[in-house]
């Protein structure tokens, strides 16, 4: 690519400056301050574009300071591309490009993206466009990149992924001590398989164990026999010890029995009879006792009712005891008939009163009536006469006047009607005069009739006098005596009568008790006498003796079953072979016995629980160990292992990928890298008049290395300052070089770059730019006229702008 | 089927046995290689709860061997060889075998059992109560009679190794027992050579053809096979649990009827708890029409699925691989991604009762990028791959890779006996994953 045309609009102290370039070199020379930074800035900026982002904020020195856009356009011509022209603006957008192709079509910010494409602008500002400040190092990145732009690869060094590849592969491995993966797995696998081999190493123990289990289990066979064995004998011991008191009552008990009496016939509960039929006797002889005691009582009670009975009646006085009820009943018969006749007497007397009443009344009566009956005769005519008199005087007076007939009549009619009612009614009154006379006549009958009734009811009650008198002559009372009297003597006379009568009945059966109890007693006396007749007793005395023997007997023979049943509950069903075994041991000797069982039986069971202890240890043991941990941990480093194979793998990629890598560059270094160094190094030899020969770079030291005349090595941090500057000029055109061979050619700039160097020096160096400029368009800027001669001196038609 | 059903197929069962007269007709159970107590190996990140599941999955293996035994009435159980795992053959195992054994003994089911390298006679056996009804082979070869009410149904004849290391033919020391209705030899033995199992008790099928047995009931190597059908059968049933990722595949055992004296019928019964699945190499999955984590998570969970399903209602461990030039290789690069892909999709997995483990994800991706104009552009990339592809054709040049950069661990006293060097073909293989890595370094996206 070459640039054609420049025409800035604006930029820095340059405005509307327009320049043709020729395709070749073009000297740009000006002094100080002519703006030839400026136009050098100012083509870099128009084909990479303005500073974005964070940049733009900053100060732009290179703002159009005459008030114009700050930008311009260039205008290009590419070997594919053609002729085309990029414009760009500081500005909203900035600085996009305007790509215009000559046809004058609308270019594309990608043609123009695609030629500068391989070569970023920091690259290009690198290796295509430097000044004498870029020529003094390259930058770390820029020696990245110069590096990479020459193997062809992206940004990356080769060394960097050499030191990667081997960091990787040590973090996996590494001979020398230090924690790596793999270590860290075989280690693991290490104390795996060594646990491993400790577990296995149990596997005689397991077999150990297994044969002390079935010895242990023999063992506790056999002691378990030998406790059941003393156990047995401990029990039979503890049965003896229990059975030899029974054994003692029994024996006891017999002697006891054979020494008393066989008794053949003694009644049943003989004793507790005989105390019955006594206790019987003596209650009944004291009851006896007591009921006579009641009768006399009965008897003189008896006396002194009869005494106060006598003062009552005098009839009672008199009469022996015996008809004493009888004369009190007759007694109580007379008062109760005096007292009737008393009672008649008296109302007889009421109903001659009564009588006498009567009698008074119809006389006055009877006088009334015959008075009245005289007066009605003369008074009942005068008043029924005057009014038809008047009523007919008064129809004839109408009739007189010339009344009307009619009402006349009616008057008349009326009047006649009057007179004959009054003179019906005092005809009835004259027959009830004449009736009258006839009624006075019964009257004085009944008068008579009263009078009569009342001559014989005074008889009647004489009569009565005479009964009652002779009915109370004998008690003690007055002849008439009054309701009050008789009714007194006879509460008191009955009192007594009855309070004797009851006296009478407790003696009565007082008498019939006490020959009932004496008939009880005598069936006591009775039965007693049955009773020691039965036991053959001739008396209590033997009686008693007798029936003692007796109980004592029958409680023996109980006693002696009840020891026989409870020997039997012990178990011993034969007194026989028992009575042999206590006959030759004693009390003593069987608690000894049951002692030294007992610490034997003791010691037996600490035995079998020690030995059952054991074999559930051992049972554990070996339970434990059919758990058997070594499959899981066989697992555990099959795991590991696989791991580690696994890394092992991964390391080998990492070793292998780094030795081929470190054998390809070794092998580029050798046959390709050095033609850029070759170029290099032919422009550096030019340069320095062949003072140096050759360049070199170390890749591990990231520096490059300069050969003198004799192949010596150097150092360029050694070098001078010219010369260094003169190195990496040269490297810079083994680059530019080395990209021409990919097809990258772009146009060089410098600026004042040859400050430093000696006339002879410049001279190659000039050389060396001339021939580059046959291929690659250089803009050489400087202010120095002398440096724009040296050109002159090789070349006649370069291009020389003054600017 | 209630009571009565079983009464009548029973009775009709007896019938037709009286009618035909084929009192010899007997089942038997060949099953080799138990390993019990083995763990499983080369499992990476495996958490201890699914960890301690996978303990147990050859017991339960050995469990199902039982189950089918006494749901198929066999008459006896064989086991060829390699029961447990190693020459101290685990005590947990012992046990869990005796009972097992007993188990079947008190069915009246009878086992007979030869011991191989893995668990010779010379290794140690605890001091253990065995069962009648269980034939252990002695270091002599021994023959056993299986009678049923008085008849003999056949003859077995076996040996146990003696030690681990045999490297003699025992197969020519059996000889047919005269007579024999059915004649069976139980070895653990490695038929012919390429089987992949270390040459003990070498034989050849000549050898056992030459034998005149009716059934040679082999055990050794792990993959079921059934060599020659007859005359005489010569049968491998595998180990009855896989346990690594190189025994994938359904494993169980066979079940055998003899009728009249031949073989009439070899039925494969699988007897795994846990399925492993081998998704690597060829059968890795090519993601290289995946375009985002999205797509990739959703192929690798049906993949799942599908694994799920061919597992039939077993646990499964999947070791999976995936290959293409990937547009998500820079992402399947980066330190953690396929762990933390691992992990968000194993979540859905693991803790069903039939878990599928996803044991690993490699990745054998490439950049999505031409490598063959880096090839020709000659340019440092070329470098790499062409000495990636001079190793891959030189052994000399990989030797000498080998001997300076990676002797440091494996000649190393540390690098765990168990754990053999890498081959030549293993370091021809990683060669891929080194140029997966170089390149993705170089000239890999930078990660957005």
């Amino acid at each position: 690519m070459r640039i054609r045309k420049i025409h800035i609009e604006g930029f820095g102290v340059l405005h509307d400056v327009s320049l043709e370039l020729s395709p070749g070199m073009n000297i740009m020379f000006g002094s100080n301050e002519s703006g030839k930074t400026t136009l050098f800035e100012f083509i870099h900026r128009i084909l990479y574009g303005f500073p974005r982002g964070r940049k733009k904020k900053d100060y732009n020195p290179y703002a159009s300071i005459h008030k114009t856009k700050t930008g311009g356009r260039l205008l290009l011509e590419d070997e594919k591309a053609g002729l085309f022209s990029v414009e760009r603006y500081e500005g909203e957008n900035s600085g996009d490009s305007i790509v215009t192709r000559a046809d004058g079509g609308k270019g594309l910010e990608e043609d123009l993206v695609s030629i500068l494409s391989p070569i970023t602008q920091d690259m290009y500002r690198d290796v295509f466009a430097f000044g004498v400040d870029e020529l003094r190092d390259l930058q770390e990145e820029s020696l990245k990149r110069f590096y990479s732009a020459g193997l062809g690869l992206k940004n990356v060094f080769v060394s960097d992924v050499l030191r990667l590849l081997e960091t990787r592969s040590q973090e996996i491995f590494k001979t020398t001590r230090g924690e790596t993966s793999i270590r860290k797995n075989i280690t693991k696998i290490n104390a795996i398989q060594k646990e491993i081999h400790g577990l296995s190493l149990q596997k005689d123990q397991y077999d150990a164990i297994s044969l002390e289990l079935k010895k242990t289990d023999e063992e506790l066979i056999s002691i378990k026999e030998s406790h059941d064995r003393s156990r047995k004998q401990f029990d039979h011991d503890n049965l003896l010890k229990k059975a030899l008191p029974l054994w003692v009552e029994l024996s006891q008990s017999q002697n006891e029995l054979s020494a008393i009496p066989v008794l053949l016939a003694f009644p049943q509960q003989a004793l507790v009879r005989l105390e019955k039929i006594l206790d019987r006797i003596s209650e009944l002889e004291n009851l006896a006792k007591t009921t006579a005691e009641n009768l006399s009582r009965a008897k003189s009670r008896f006396r002194e009712i009869h005494g106060k009975l006598s003062e009552l009646s005098p009839d009672i006085r008199e009469s022996p005891e015996e008809s004493l009820p009888g004369l009190l009943d007759a007694d109580q018969k007379d008062l109760s008939m005096a007292f009737v006749f008393l009672s008649s007497l008296n109302q007889k007397k009421d109903k001659m009163e009564t009588l006498e009443e009567k009698k008074r009344s119809l006389q006055s009566q009877l006088t009334m009536a015959q008075m009245n009956s005289a007066v009605p005769l003369q008074t009942a005519y005068i008043p029924g006469l005057i009014a038809p008199l008047a009523l007919a005087i008064t129809g004839i007076a109408f009739m007189s006047q010339g009344l009307d007939m009619l009402w006349s009549f009616i008057i008349v009619g009326i009047a006649i009607i009057l007179s004959l009612v009054h003179i019906l009614s005092t005809y009835g009154k004259l027959n009830d005069f004449r009736k009258g006379e006839d009624h006075f006549a019964p009257m004085r009958k009944e008068i008579d009739t009263y009078v009569l009734a009342m001559k014989t009811l005074a008889d009647e009650i004489e009569q009565d006098k005479s009964e009652i008198a002779t009915r109370v002559k004998k008690i003690g009372i007055s002849a008439l005596p009054t309701i009050e009297e008789i009714e007194n003597k006879r509460i008191a006379l009955n009192r007594l009568g009855s309070e004797l009568r009851d006296c009478k009945k407790d003696w009565e059966n007082s008498e019939s008790s006490l020959s009932n109890i004496n008939g009880n007693a005598d069936a006591a006396r009775k039965e007693l006498a049955q009773l020691l007749e039965a036991s053959q007793a001739p008396d209590i005395e033997t009686f008693r003796r007798l029936a003692a023997q007796m109980e004592k007997r029958t409680r023996l023979e109980e006693t002696i079953k009840s020891t026989r049943k409870n020997l039997m509950i012990l178990g011993f069903r034969e007194i026989s072979p028992l009575k042999d075994e206590l006959e030759k041991t004693s009390l003593l000797e069987i608690e000894k016995r049951i002692q030294d069982s007992q610490v034997l039986l003791e010691s037996l069971v600490k035995a079998m629980n020690e030995l059952r202890q054991k074999k559930g240890e051992l049972l554990e043991k070996r339970r434990m160990m059919e758990l058997d941990r070594i499959p899981e941990l066989r697992a555990q480093k099959e795991q590991a292992l696989a791991e580690t194979e696994f890394l092992g793998k991964k390391w080998r990629i990492y070793r292998l990928a780094a030795a081929i890598l470190q054998k390809a560059r070794e092998k580029y270094e050798r046959e390709k890298q050095p033609r850029v160094l070759q170029e290099a190094g032919l422009f550096f030899k030019k340069m320095t008049a062949g003072k140096y020969h050759r360049i070199g770079f170390s890749p591990e030291e990231k520096t490059f290395l300069v050969f003198d005349y004799r192949d010596n090595v150097k150092n360029p941090i050694l070098l001078s300052r010219g010369a260094r500057e003169q190195m990496y000029f040269a490297i810079r055109f083994g680059l530019i070089r080395s990209f021409e061979s990919n097809g990258i050619v772009l146009p060089l700039m410098t600026d004042d770059i040859l400050v430093n160097f000696d006339p002879e020096r410049s001279r190659g160096a000039a050389q060396a730019f001339m021939e580059l400029s046959q291929t690659h368009q250089t803009l050489f800027f400087t202010c120095h006229p002398e440096t724009a001669n040296i050109f002159k001196e090789f070349f006649s038609d370069i291009m020389i702008h003054q600017l | 089927m209630d009571f009565d059903h079983y009464l009548i197929l029973y009775v009709l069962q007896a019938l037709q046995e009286v009618l035909t007269g084929n009192m010899g007709n007997f089942k038997f159970v060949h099953s080799s290689d138990l390993h019990l107590g083995s763990p499983f190996k080369g499992l990476l990140g495996m958490e201890s709860s699914t960890g301690n599941r996978l303990l147990e999955a050859g017991f339960e293996a050995f469990q199902n061997i039982l189950r089918i035994c006494v749901q198929n009435k066999v008459d006896f159980l064989l086991i060829a060889g390699d029961v447990f795992d190693a020459e101290d053959r685990g005590l947990k195992a012992q046990i869990r075998f005796r009972d097992g054994l007993a188990e079947l003994a008190e069915k009246g089911i009878r086992s007979f059992v030869v011991h191989g390298n893995h668990d010779p006679l010379s290794g140690w056996a605890a001091q253990l109560e065995w069962p009648e009804g269980v034939k252990i082979f002695g270091d002599r070869i021994e023959t056993a009679p299986v009678t049923r009410e008085g008849e003999i149904l056949c003859h077995i004849q076996g040996i146990s190794y003696p030690k681990a290391d045999i490297r003699e033919n025992l197969s020519r020391n059996f000889k047919r027992p005269p007579a024999s209705p059915f004649a069976i030899a139980l070895l653990h033995a490695n038929l012919g050579t390429g089987t992949g199992h270390e040459p003990y008790a070498p034989c050849s099928i000549e050898d056992l053809d030459a034998s005149g047995f009716d059934y040679w009931a082999l055990g050794h190597v792990h993959k079921a096979g059934v060599i020659r059908k007859e005359k005489p059968a010569i049968v491998y049933p595998g180990n009855p649990q896989g346990l690594h990722i190189n025994e994938s595949g359904r494993h169980g055992i066979y079940l055998a009827t003899v009728t009249n004296g031949h073989l009439t019928d070899l039925s494969f019964l699988p007897t795994d708890v846990v399925r492993w699945f081998n998704l690597t190499g060829e059968s890795a999955l090519d993601i290289s029409s995946i375009e985002t984590e999205e797509e990739l998570l959703g192929l690798i969970d049906a993949q799942c699925e599908k694994i799920n399903t061919e597992a039939e209602d077993r646990s499964a461990i999947v070791r999976l691989e995936l290959r293409g030039r990937a547009p998500l290789h820079s992402h399947l690069c980066r330190e953690t991604y396929l762990e933390d892909l691992k992990s968000a999709l194993q979540e859905k997995w693991i803790h069903k009762d039939s878990f599928l483990f996803l044991e690993r994800i490699g990745n054998n991706t490439r950049l999505p990028v031409n490598l063959e104009a880096h090839r020709k552009a000659g340019d440092f990339i070329a470098e790499i791959l062409e000495l990636i592809d001079q190793a891959r054709t030189s052994p000399d040049f990989l030797e000498a890779l080998k001997k300076e950069h990676l002797s440091p661990l494996y000649e190393s006293r540390l690098w765990p006996p168990e754990l053999s060097p890498p081959s030549e073909s293993e370091l021809r293989d990683i060669l891929n994953e080194v140029e997966i890595l170089l390149v993705d370094q170089l000239i890999g996206e930078e990660p957005s």
